[in-house]
């Protein structure tokens, strides 16, 4: 479904991706790993067209996506929930979420989606008319995530939806992002909490220092030496 | 003495009460851990004890001082330093500029620029920045913002630092780095008191914990009587 090809990325002089390749199928979790400051957030915004590789390809749906503006990115089929729940302080959380669905074929089916969004986080329900700015950081996290899925996407990009929250939220989160593959939507999950991720992933890579070390399927992942020490701190 | 107390501090939003009649003290020396669910009220009782919000009613004292109302740069002034959950660096200026703005705002009126400048190198170099000083704070990833916050904060040479969600964002060999980081802060002689999530960390460093709930104090004790309670675990923890 995604296909990432040779990616270079850089901030200036400061190279940040060298030759990242990798694939996403159809329903499937696909998790990335690696350290604070291993490129995790740069090549999710590679992808979402946020920022532009210096060299290699982005290929969806057998489509090369990268150059192209992010909100055509989003129109294809790819929703991107940023880091550290970022939403729209101002605007109230229906209105966030109304932002979500400015895709056409998505703004049909606003109120429809609406509703699922609803059913999957109750509380936004709740706070419908509040402002964002009154929202603890887990229900923003909550809001960032119901924003993305209002566009209908095919493949969601999630950067470390469980930062900040209590643990019974981050359990509920993952459970969230289960039920979303089970449904058939495609996720690439970026996450510190590895342990948990590598529960609910099929498959993952491992980012260091900008270059992918280590790919394989999560249960070899679980129990390779390296991992355990390096990302799980056993 | 406690070298910080809160009576009956309160506040609402609306009709919502963030923190409802809440009791609380943290003495000198001790690593102090708050949790509860998320919207439970622990970034909104940092920001009463920090002076960006004020009790109503309630009086927080600090050093036996009631503080209850003083401006956030007072409160600074005084030795209270704090981190923020969303982060909040000055995102166009380079990392060491933004320890520097901590070292020149800190308590003694007369440091050269000199000294600050040696001051906040060290500090970077105590929070594990250096590599990373000239370049602006935005390019820096959000942990490692976090970790400027803190160097930002420690530079105005407080007595309390106050830590929202330090460990978010780290995975779990980076939390180990960080829990090692907040036992370096205490061992300078600063008091902590540290809101967190990641229960391995706060349930190893912190010598007493208090937990919220819907704004109110439902629990406080030692990390084992914590993960013992029974409320705990049904509204927060999880089975």
């Amino acid at each position: 479904m995604l296909e990432v090809c040779n990616i270079n990325t850089l901030y200036g002089k400061a190279q940040a991706l060298w030759d990242v390749c990798l694939g996403i199928n159809e329903a499937e979790i696909v998790a990335m790993i690696g350290a604070n400051g291993a490129g995790k957030t740069t090549l999710l915004n590679t992808i979402s067209g946020l920022l532009r590789p210096a060299s290699g390809s982005v290929e969806f749906l057998g489509r090369r996506i990268d150059g192209l503006p992010p909100h055509s990115i989003v129109e294809l089929g790819i929703s991107h929930v940023p880091e550290g729940g970022r939403v729209f302080p101002d605007m109230t959380v229906r209105e966030n979420l109304e932002m979500g669905a400015y895709p056409y074929h998505a703004w049909k089916q606003k109120e429809e989606t609406l509703e699922q969004v609803y059913q999957v986080f109750p509380i936004l329900k709740e706070r419908e008319r509040q402002s964002a700015r009154t929202l603890s950081g887990g229900e923003r996290q909550m809001l960032a995530m119901g924003r993305g899925l209002m566009s209908r996407p095919r493949l969601c990009l999630f950067d470390e939806p469980s930062y900040g929250l209590a643990p019974l939220l981050v359990a509920e989160i993952f459970r969230v992002i289960q039920g979303l593959r089970d449904q058939g939507m495609t996720v690439f999950l970026i996450e510190q909490n590895v342990r948990h991720t590598l529960e609910i992933a099929d498959r993952a890579y491992v980012l260091e220092n900008g270059r992918v070390c280590l790919e394989g399927a999560c249960d070899e992942l679980l129990q390779s030496d390296y991992v355990r020490k390096a990302y799980l701190g056993l | 003495m406690p070298i910080l107390e809160g009576e009956g501090v309160t506040r609402y939003f609306g009709g919502l009460a963030a923190v409802r009649n809440v009791d609380f003290y943290v003495s000198q020396g001790e690593i102090v851990g708050l949790i509860g669910p998320n919207g439970a009220g622990k970034t909104t009782l940092f920001n009463l004890i920090s002076g960006a919000l004020v009790p109503k009613p309630g009086a927080i004292k600090f050093k036996g001082e009631n503080i209850t109302g003083a401006k956030p740069y007072q409160i600074c002034k005084l030795g209270v330093a704090r981190t923020f959950q969303s982060v909040k660096v000055f995102a166009n200026m380079p990392v060491l500029e933004n320890v520097l703005l901590g070292s020149l705002f800190g308590t003694s009126n007369s440091v050269s620029s000199a000294d600050a400048a040696r001051e906040a190198t060290e500090l970077l170099e105590f929070v594990g920045l250096s590599a990373m000083r000239a370049i602006p704070a935005k390019d820096l990833t959000l942990a490692n913002q976090k970790r400027l916050e803190v160097a930002r904060a420690l530079a105005t040479k407080p007595e309390l630092l106050l830590l929202d969600e330090l460990m978010a964002g780290l995975n779990p060999t980076e939390v180990a780095q960080a829990m090692e980081l907040v036992i370096r802060i205490r061992d300078k002689g600063i008091t902590v008191f540290m809101i967190e999530h990641v229960m391995k960390a706060i349930m190893s460093v912190c010598d007493r914990i208090m937990v919220l709930h819907h704004g109110k104090k439902i629990a406080e004790g030692t990390p084992q009587e914590i993960a013992t309670s029974r409320t705990v675990v049904e509204v927060y923890l999880g089975e």
